[in-house]
């Protein structure tokens, strides 16, 4: 088969699937095609059906062919599932009437099991062939000519699934080694307060990401034990990822690393001991951004990706990913700010008197309000995608209220003035009552109609009790500006600082548990539509107002024989 | 591991609902164990306890040859089944009549599953 049948072919191919190279500027455009789910759902097959060659074809674009490839290997995990779930419902009928058999004490297992045999579920020869001809065919166009090679990208890995006991057991070593280190340094850095401040307040923020991340894999964890499928609706490669005793690691030796550095910082300082964070933070950086397949490559890259598209929020299609760990973002918003203060205070040499007041800096609410731009970015961009007023423009005030806020606070705070201290209390009430219903409505879909469970909704997955607390822990959570607000003439609350840092702590555990429940509820809306494969979107525009296909279509293999 | 608990463990979450229920219909074949005694329900649910033994007849007659039943097309089977069932106790009517649906439900859902994902019908 020379080229120029390869080539014929193809073009058959990209006309069957009723696409045309229409390239759009930037690759997220190709998702509209996801509209189109009946013509997309065929892809793989048409292509077996119409590309009856076995040399592999000559795709015209290295994207047609990585997305071409991506749907197959959707496809084929699809199937994979399929056979699974007729496997699993054969034997849980075997096991059920040999049960029946036993405790009746007479034999219908036989007699029903026959019928079972007998039906669509166990019969049909349909579900084999595809998977044969699926493989035959990956291996033939997308293998790189290594069937091997191609088989075992098809193939779901068995690793995937099994908990690391040496990940782990590396997590107990990181924490052994972190804590008694950490403690140490606690006690040293108070005994020497004045001095250490600066320095104490830098470290208290470094250890908010950490902790967000550490309770991120508690997410993870209760999400596994739960099984909600957070990878599905992360979009995780099914075949590559990290399980969530391997994600353990990642906050287990920052944690570490952040404890022995507190150390040498405050205990043993071998060097000027405001050197220290500096070292670490560009450490972690380092880790983050090696290039080299190390250190969980394919998992950092994915961060990095999502990272970039939040903060190129607007310019992209959001999916899932890009708005969850935006929200993730908001509540590092004291990270954020504080890492100013860290910047600050290098530049004056850690001559922190009154320099680095970072409460009283107009950076403060332009760094500070960057999470909620991108989130706010994020629901225009979706407005212009569906023209839905609800709930995007809602949620999209939400955050601008949020931004409103921010500056209402700074202004108020740096000039000092009645009325801006006024509107920020205005704003701030109306930014935590409009976050707050949408929490528990939007987010969590709580206070459905006609639930079966209390003000809560009908599909619950964890005990009713979490989400009643959660309901109100939240309320509380949300309100702990109060005591940012409240008049400290009785010296009630403590040093501002240490005020900031519990608050931070506080927004750490209340994304937790929003997290839990903003997931959940995704995934019972994916189980409301037994919706467990993605569609792959395709780099060509296609054309759905057609539907016919094509008469003179080859067709390599019958696949509606299957039944009797 | 528990039958139960690997289903559990190994379906598809999204799929869940659409699974045959096993904890479900264990909890049927408590109440059909959970009878004082199997004459007792007979005789509460009206069925003649004379016509009792013509199942352990017609089921043993199957035990032996299970060649028999392999032979047996689909409505042959439901109908011997459906005999054997007009014998049977309550419980153990709605440990079938919840079979049924399990069975249907899955075998529909399979059906379906295999039409949008254009295997067939299509």
């Amino acid at each position: 088969v020379n080229e120029g049948v390869a080539m014929q072919q193809y073009d058959k191919l990209k006309k069957q699937l009723r696409i045309h190279d229409s390239r759009r500027r930037g690759s997220d455009d190709f998702s509209i095609t996801t509209n189109s789910e009946s013509v997309l759902a065929q892809i793989p097959m048409t292509f077996i059906r119409t590309v009856t060659q076995t040399k592999p074809i000559a795709f015209d674009n290295r994207a047609a062919y990585k997305r071409l490839r991506k749907a197959f290997m959707e496809f084929y995990r699809g199937l994979l599932m399929l056979q699974n779930y007729k496997v699993l419902n054969r034997t849980g009928f075997a096991k059920i009437l040999k049960k029946f058999d036993k405790t009746a004490k007479w034999k219908a297992s036989e007699l029903y099991l026959r019928k079972v045999d007998l039906s669509t579920l166990a019969t049909s020869t349909t579900l084999d062939d595809i998977k044969g001809a699926v493989e035959e065919t990956f291996i033939a166009h997308f293998g790189d000519g290594d069937r091997r090679k191609a088989l075992a990208w098809l193939r779901i890995p068995e690793s995937i699934r099994i908990v690391s006991p040496a990940a782990l057991g590396r997590f107990g070593l990181t924490m052994g080694i972190a804590l008694p280190l950490l403690w140490e340094s606690l006690i040293h850095a108070f005994q020497d307060l004045p001095k250490n401040s600066a320095l104490m307040q830098v470290y208290a923020a470094l250890l908010i990401p950490i902790l967000l991340l550490l309770l991120f894999c508690l997410n993870v964890y209760l999400w596994h034990i739960y099984r909600i499928n957070y990878k599905f609706i992360f979009e995780l490669d099914p075949r590559n990822h990290l399980t969530y005793s391997e994600f353990l690691e990642v906050p287990g030796w920052l944690f570490a690393l952040y404890s022995l550095f507190t150390y040498l910082t405050f205990v043993h300082p071998f060097l000027e001991p405001s050197i220290y964070p500096a070292v670490f933070c560009s450490l972690v950086v380092i880790a983050l951004v090696c290039p080299f397949k190390v250190l969980y490559h394919s998992a950092r890259l994915w961060f990095l990706r999502t990272l970039g598209r939040i903060v190129s929020s607007g310019y992209h299609m959001v999916q899932f990913r890009d708005f969850f760990i935006a929200d993730e973002l908001s509540s590092l918003v004291y990270f954020i700010v504080t890492i100013q203060f860290m910047f600050c205070s290098y530049a004056h040499h850690w001559d922190t008197q009154g320099t680095c007041d970072y409460q009283h800096s107009w950076l403060t609410p332009t760094l500070g309000m960057l999470p909620a731009l991108w989130r706010l970015l994020q629901c225009i961009r979706r407005y212009f995608e569906n023209h839905l007023v609800f709930p995007h423009l809602v949620n999209g005030v939400k955050y601008l209220l949020t931004i409103i806020t921010i500056w209402m606070a700074a202004v108020s705070k740096i000039t000092g003035s009645d009325v801006a201290f006024g509107c920020w209390i205005v704003f701030l009430t109306l930014s935590t009552l409009h976050a707050y219903a949408w929490d528990i409505l939007m987010d969590w879909g709580l206070l459905e109609k006609g639930s079966s469970n209390l003000l809560l909704r009908s599909e619950l997955t964890y005990p009713p009790w979490f989400y009643y607390f959660a309901v109100v822990s939240n309320f509380v959570l949300r309100i702990t500006w109060i005591i940012n607000m409240s008049p400290n003439q009785y010296g009630l609350w403590l040093d501002f600082r240490v005020v900031a840092f519990t608050l931070a702590i506080l927004e750490v555990y209340r994304r937790f548990q929003w997290n839990l429940i903003r997931m959940e509820n995704e995934h019972i809306n994916n189980c409301g539509m037994f919706r467990a494969t993605k569609q792959i979107p395709l780099p060509y525009g296609v054309d759905t107002d057609e539907k016919e296909v094509d008469a003179g279509m080859v067709s390599r293999m019958t696949y509606d024989s299957d039944d009797e | 591991m528990k039958f139960a608990k690997y289903l559990s463990s190994e379906t598809v979450p999204e799929w869940r609902a659409k699974y045959l229920d096993y904890r479900g219909l264990k909890k049927y074949l408590k109440r059909i164990s959970g009878d004082p005694t199997i004459e007792d329900a007979l005789y509460q649910h009206s069925v003649d306890v004379f016509t009792r033994p013509s199942i352990a007849h017609w089921s043993n007659r199957y035990d032996g040859l299970s060649t028999d039943v392999m032979h047996l097309n689909s409505g042959e089977a439901e109908t011997i089944l459906g005999q054997l069932l007009e014998h049977a106790t309550r419980p153990e009517l709605d440990f079938f009549d919840k079979l049924d649906r399990e069975f249907n439900k899955t075998v529909d859902f399979y059906a379906s599953s295999l039409v949008q994902v254009g295997l067939t019908g299509g």
